[in-house]
């Protein structure tokens, strides 16, 4: 009886130790996330400015007018053909340059540090540097002259400045390489033995036996791209000012939220958007569900 | 005889796979490198050169070898001050990330308390909450406490939590260590915060590098965040200040390339002390994602 009161004053004393170390991630989670969250749906439902201090309901007024207004469809529009180019692009590439360094040859570590010194880079200088590289005389266009191709003025082009944007984010891939290639090295070599024993070849090996393996960290890195891919928004601010077809949900939601000051209308906008991204979320999701393969 | 030409030929195999792999990875070392090669030569070049040189082959060595650019980008700019402004924030970033983030690891691998589990599902969860929805409210509240145009969004998160991903990248760590240590020191009367300090973080040298190289580069590079609560000159960091070079009138190319090439030497120096912890590192975050 007095053992079982020490321990129930013990495991009581722990609990409290455990509120108190996890403070800081739960006064965080309350106060920058959870509130926000909802003070953020509150606002859309007013006409809350950067200004004005008192704010009106306005209902789901907002919602009703971004739904009908052909210009945020053409955001969307727009932002769905970057999410949809570029995170494809950046996972093919980084698996493949993944698959480059797995394999045992000399000098691997050090084109791997390579690969992933571009992320050092801040964005306002990426986006200079490039758009110098992908301008009308730029090294791209230069390079694509060489086999007898006229490139575009790339940020300056209805149909590629897009495109530009994906390719400039290739250059910043060294992240994703790193993690698809620490799940690669985890393979366990066995396994392509097998496959070499029973005669298959390096196509086998690979749809049999790496992509499987690879697969939970394949859309692990899915969803993080897809994520971040549908908040771009420096990029399009800095490179094209949102011309040219670049006027994502990002970008939009922040000018009209903080250039024009509408906060409680970008509110909403931003909302709609969250709800187009859970969706895409959704559906990765139940993909992984069926298709990516656990060990356990 | 017959089995070793089999073998000579599968040898002869390999070596040409090996080769085409090699050409591979270095043509995308330029792709990678590139750039900086690039940046290097227009920052020591003078304005009309850049003009007037045609082709980046011909452009890649400068000829004016215009090395006041460096000095110039100080001139014209309070480049120092920015340096400064960045490195207080960045360094008070890491600090906190590397605080509060370990404390509650400790919390989430260490502890029993009711609601852990519960807690750390919506930690998950948090991962993949899109950071834009929070833009506007949270500015709204920073706003209403009167602290934009300050350092103190910039830095407040570190030490609430520091982000889910750093959390959890300690918290896989922490979980790794033999639960009869710390029940060892428990029994030897170490109170938690004891066993914390002396104990886990310590053991967690090589994971904690990881966390404050991830915290350094996203502080030093953070862009949207003084975009959005540095408005006065005194307090710009230099990822905003770049900016600088491009807005006035016309774009000085080689100043802004000059002042680029400055902002990212912090950042390949933390790079290449770091990086032996934390290009093996990044996976564990990734995991159980």
């Amino acid at each position: 009886m007095k053992w079982k009161k020490k321990a129930g004053k013990k495991k009581r004393k722990e609990a409290v130790m455990g509120y108190l170390f996890a403070a800081p991630w739960l006064i965080g989670f309350v106060v920058l996330m959870a509130f926000p969250l909802f003070y953020s749906l509150y606002l859309s439902f007013t006409n809350a400015t950067t200004t004005s201090m008192s704010t009106q309901w306005r209902g789901i007024s907002y919602y009703k007018t971004i739904l009908a207004d052909p210009v945020f469809w053409g955001s969307v529009g727009n932002t769905l053909k970057f999410v949809l180019l570029s995170v494809p692009l950046n996972l093919l590439f980084s698996l493949y340059l993944a698959l480059l360094l797995n394999a045992k040859v000399p000098g691997r570590k050090l084109f791997r540090a390579l690969y992933y010194i571009p992320t050092l880079v801040t964005i306002v200088a990426v986006v200079y540097l490039w758009r110098q590289l992908l301008g009308s005389s730029g090294v791209i266009n230069q390079v694509l002259s060489w086999f007898g191709i006229t490139g575009p003025d790339w940020f300056h082009d209805y149909t590629w400045a897009t495109p530009g944007l994906a390719i400039m984010g290739m250059w910043s891939v060294g992240g994703t390489v790193v993690i698809f290639l620490s799940a690669l090295t985890d393979v366990p070599v066995e396994l392509y033995e097998a496959v070499s024993v029973d005669g298959g070849g390096w196509f086998t090996k690979f749809f049999h036996v790496t992509l499987p393996m690879v697969s939970p960290i394949l859309f692990y890195n899915l969803l993080t791209a897809t994520i971040a891919a549908f908040q771009i928004f420096v990029q399009p601010m800095l490179m094209t000012g949102g011309d040219y077809n670049t006027n994502y949900l990002g970008y939009s939601i922040y000018t009209t939220g903080f250039t024009v000051g509408r906060q409680g209308y970008a509110s909403a906008m931003s909302w709609i958007m969250l709800t187009i991204v859970g969706a895409f979320v959704l559906v990765i999701q139940l993909a992984r569900k069926k298709w990516a393969f656990y060990n356990d | 005889m017959q089995q070793k030409k089999i073998h000579n030929r599968k040898k002869r195999k390999e070596i040409l796979v090996k080769g085409l792999v090699i050409f591979q990875l270095v043509v995308f070392a330029v792709f990678f490198l590139f750039p900086f090669v690039w940046m290097l030569s227009v920052s020591l070049q003078t304005e009309a050169e850049l003009m007037t040189t045609a082709g980046f082959l011909e452009q890649i060595v400068p000829k004016s070898w215009r090395f006041e650019n460096y000095a110039d980008v100080f001139k014209t700019l309070p480049f120092a001050r920015y340096f400064a402004n960045s490195g207080i924030v960045t360094f008070l970033t890491v600090l906190g990330t590397l605080l509060s983030s370990s404390v509650v690891a400790y919390a989430f691998s260490k502890l029993r308390w009711p609601g852990r589990n519960f807690f750390y599902s919506l930690m998950l969860v948090t991962m993949i909450l899109p950071s834009f929805i929070l833009m506007i409210p949270t500015y709204k509240m920073y706003s209403a406490f009167g602290m934009t145009n300050s350092w103190i969004p910039l830095i407040l998160p570190a030490f609430l939590g520091g982000g889910a991903g750093n959390i959890i990248l300690i918290q896989q760590f922490y979980q790794a260590v033999p639960g009869d240590i710390v029940e060892a020191a428990r029994i030897d009367g170490a109170g938690e915060a004891g066993i914390w300090w002396r104990i886990m973080l310590p053991l967690s040298k090589p994971v904690l590098a990881t966390v404050a190289v991830f915290a350094f580069l996203f502080s030093w590079n953070d862009y949207l965040g003084p975009l959005l609560y540095v408005n006065d000159q005194r307090l710009t960091t230099v990822a905003l200040g770049l900016r600088a070079f491009q807005s006035q009138s016309s774009t000085n190319w080689g100043l802004l390339m000059a002042g680029s090439v400055i902002s990212v030497v912090p950042n390949l120096i933390i790079f290449t002390f770091g990086q032996k912890y934390f290009l093996e590192g990044t996976k564990a975050g990734a995991i159980k994602g």
